[in-house]
């Protein structure tokens, strides 16, 4: 409260991991994170949305990011499900795994990365440097789930 | 004073009081002599004008206002009601009800011009002035020999605690006091002039009792004046001032009591006394009934009632989870426990479920006033006859209804009476008649809107389908009365030879169709040649909850709404036939294709099960044709929750929503209009 100056230009991310690749997300977008539970497959959909679950009475579909990003991973215990608000819309993203939550200055981030990434480039925000040898692709969610035109 | 913070309530209200002078003034229309109905509009208009006034929307404030005036002359017995009276205030009424949009749509903003219904009224106001002006002076009279009465009624009866007060007050030197107070009567917050005037004497004495309590005081439950029993030690005339000073008050008069007189006259009139008291009591009774009637109810915002609803259902679904954890472990205490969280779980369900409901009276008010407006327009008379307006629907269809029924209405007025002169030719009465009824029918609601009107030629309307291509005159032929008549439901048939602004512009009754089923309801027709027409809307009594069929597909798990299921039947596999490399069945000679469900869902590995050699089929009709739908094993019918999909799935052909079953787990719920 007394560092208004300072946390302003703090951002707290959600880091985790796909296809051994460190990926985050930020907070204000995350509502919770969950195991994997069974899920209701929909048909006639697109492969990545793999079915809908249901969190407290609310029907939330469910999309795996590996399949989203067109990799094949197996299926791990460390699996959870991210549930992220966008709009008031409720989504779960399947991730292999969550590892931490991080809180970095805004300077740490790099808003257009020269580096190769392996998913699309709109799909990225930007990327997050936390030392000398880590670095966290900030995944743009909202163009992610982006419904085709 | 911020009174944004008013707005929507003086916005429902507003309505409200709108809504109940249109219904007052079509009675007065019948019945202008009543003079009832002129005092109820008169109360309404008053309260508008009020409200308005507050929250500062001036525009409505003068015109109410004005409405006062008139209605007041009328109450009087110095107008008579006429036609021209009666048109005037409605289209009043038709710019108050303008105004109040306005005020939601621009923040607070009037825009509407009122000037010219104002000079109409004044001018209305005016002519009758003039001319009855020695009748003003005797009611004038009237109203000094009834405050005259309310000074000798000043008499109040003690109890005796007050009684013994009131002598140890004498005893003490100080002045016992009847101090009789009269408001103003644009006094518009009453209770606080009510709070004002206890509060000064509180500053100089003490008061004993009131008349009437203080609780209807501060309820506002008293015309104008009230009476308080005060003990002081100032003097009367003190008091009196210090009471003038207080705005809006009118009139103060103070009066010593008597004890001993008061006990005399007491004794004396005490059976006289008795029966006022009861007349008295009875009124009162009255008045406090209807009034608690509006303060019991509370308005809530329909966002948390369908929250409520959410958790209501999720409670649920956790209940049933816990049985089935009973069950595993067999605890019998914990059985009986939830036996009973059971019932109160399915009460409060119920409980929910209703508080969403309406009556249907909120979508059959707006037309007797419709019904006057048209019948005017077209030269008809006619009488609209409302029935099972109490009947309830949920919110959510009572949102839906409203447009379809206004149509079926319209084309009645329009095409189904006749003027009168028509009417008369034909042998019925000039006045037509519509019934408009509601009433329960197992799970549904049904709406029958019936005319003894010319009812629909169903030749003309054959010719007119053959005309337009959507059959041909040898299939017209053959066709029952029933079947031609559901042409009347294609998109662009319309018969009448004349394009009326009321209906005929041939896009209504296709609308009302799809509007109608969207929310799962269906209509039929009903019609005889010269004698009239019966159309019959029956609806779900709510879109939340539905009955489905639920079936198993390998692992999965659907939910089929009943209203879809024409039955489920058996079949042999020999029985399915291959036609033009279609399957299909014959089903009591009728041919029905078959589909497999499993496929046309795409279930991973799927492999129709034989049960015992033959195949289970649910068959579904859409639109006007059957489908059978294969399953592997039908699970149960059972009431379903409807939940969104969400934005995600939108335009998904085949699933319209989903549902949580009782282990937590999400069934989809098909749409077999858009399954194949």
């Amino acid at each position: 409260m007394e560092k208004t100056e300072e946390t302003k230009e703090m951002i707290k991310i959600i880091g985790f991991i796909l296809n051994e690749e460190e990926y985050a997300l930020k907070i204000e977008n995350v509502k919770e994170i969950i195991k994997i539970i069974k899920m209701t497959r929909v048909p006639r959909t697109e492969k990545y949305i793999v079915g809908v679950i249901n969190l407290r009475g609310v029907v939330i579909p469910i999309i795996d990011l590996n399949k989203k990003f067109d990799v094949e991973v197996e299926k791990k215990n460390s699996q959870r499900i991210i549930i992220v608000d966008l709009d008031s819309t409720m989504i779960g993203l399947i991730v292999d795994e969550v590892s931490e939550v991080l809180e970095m200055s805004s300077d740490q981030i790099f808003i257009n990365p020269t580096i190769k990434s392996t998913i699309k480039k709109e799909y990225v925000s930007g990327v997050c440097k936390l030392g000398e040898e880590r670095l966290l692709t900030l995944l743009n969610i909202k163009k992610i789930l982006e419904l085709k035109s | 004073m911020d009174t944004m913070q008013y707005m929507s309530v003086f916005v429902d209200e507003s309505r409200e009081h709108l809504q109940n002078l249109n219904e007052s003034l079509l009675l007065l229309e019948k019945e202008p002599e009543n003079l009832k109905i002129v005092e109820e509009i008169f109360r309404s208009a008053h309260t508008l004008k009020g409200m308005a006034a507050t929250m500062g929307f001036n525009r409505t404030t003068e015109l109410t206002h004005n409405l006062e005036n008139i209605l007041d002359l009328i109450r009087n017995k110095k107008m008579a009601v006429s036609t021209e009276i009666v048109d005037l205030l409605f289209e009043c009424l038709d710019i108050l009800n303008l105004l109040t949009d306005e005020i939601i749509e621009n923040n607070g903003k009037e825009e509407s011009e009122i000037e010219y219904l104002v000079v109409q009224l004044e001018k209305m106001t005016k002519q009758k002035d003039s001319k009855k002006v020695p009748k003003k002076e005797k009611v004038k009279d009237k109203k000094q020999s009834g405050e005259e009465k309310q000074i000798q009624n000043l008499d109040v009866e003690f109890n005796e605690y007050e009684k013994q007060v009131l002598e140890e007050a004498k005893s003490k030197k100080m002045n016992n006091l009847i101090v009789n107070v009269t408001l103003d009567e644009s006094c518009l917050l009453k209770a606080a002039r009510v709070y004002m005037v206890f509060k000064s004497l509180e500053e100089s004495g003490e008061i004993i009792k009131s008349l009437p309590t203080t609780e209807e005081l501060e309820e506002e439950k008293f015309d104008s004046s009230f009476m308080i029993v005060f003990v002081t030690k100032e003097e009367k005339e003190k008091i009196q001032k210090n009471l003038l000073n207080i705005s809006e008050i009118e009139k103060v008069e103070i009066q010593v009591i008597n004890l001993e007189k008061k006990e005399e006259k007491q004794e004396s009139n005490k059976k006289e006394n008795k029966d006022k008291k009861e007349d008295k009591s009875k009124v009162k009774n009255k008045v406090t009934k209807t009034t608690h009637k509006a303060t019991t109810t509370v308005r809530v915002d329909t966002e948390k009632l369908d929250l409520l609803m959410n958790l209501v259902a999720e409670l649920v679904i956790n209940k049933t989870r816990l049985s089935q954890l009973s069950i595993e472990h067999s605890l019998d205490d914990l059985s009986e426990t939830l036996a009973h969280v059971d019932r109160v779980t399915g009460d409060l369900q119920s409980v929910v479920t209703q508080v969403r409901m309406v009556p249907i009276e909120t979508v059959f008010n707006r037309f007797p006033r419709m019904i006057r407006d048209l019948s005017k327009n077209l030269n008809k008379e006619i009488d609209l006859i409302v029935e099972g307006k109490e009947t309830e629907l949920d919110r959510t269809v009572i949102d839906e209804i409203g447009d379809p029924l206004v149509h079926l209405l319209r084309n009645s007025i329009d095409h189904g009476i006749g003027t009168p002169e028509e009417r008369k030719a034909s042998g019925k009465t000039e006045k037509g008649r519509i019934l408009l009824k509601a009433e329960h029918e197992g799970n549904n609601v049904v709406i029958t809107i019936s005319d003894n009107g010319k009812g629909i030629d169903t030749k003309v309307i054959g010719a007119k389908a053959v005309e337009k291509g959507l059959a041909t005159q040898e299939e017209v032929d053959e066709m029952e009365k029933e079947e031609i008549l559901k042409f009347i439901f294609n998109s662009g048939f319309s018969t009448a030879e004349k394009i009326t602004n009321v209906s005929g512009r041939g896009v209504g009754m296709d609308v009302v169709r799809t509007k109608i089923e969207l929310i799962n309801g269906k209509i039929e027709m009903e019609t005889e040649l010269g004698k009239g027409t019966i159309t019959k809307v029956k609806l779900p009594l709510t879109l939340a909850i539905i009955e489905a069929l639920l079936v198993e597909l390998k692992e999965e798990t659907y939910a089929i709404p009943l209203a879809n299921i024409v039955e489920t039947v058996d079949v042999k596999k020999e029985e399915i036939k291959v036609v033009q490399g279609e399957k299909v069945i014959l089903l009591r000679g009728e041919v029905v294709p078959v589909v497999n469900l499993g496929n046309a869902l795409d279930v991973p590995e799927y492999e129709q099960k034989l049960q015992k050699d033959s195949y289970t089929l649910v068959i579904v009709k859409t639109g006007s044709k059957k489908l059978g739908l294969t399953v592997d094993h039908l699970i149960g019918q059972q009431e379903i929750v409807i939940k969104p999909l969400g934005k995600l799935f939108v335009g998904i052909k085949g699933i319209t929503g989903a549902t949580v079953l009782g282990n937590g787990e999400v069934a989809l719920i098909l749409d077999v209009l858009t399954l194949i």
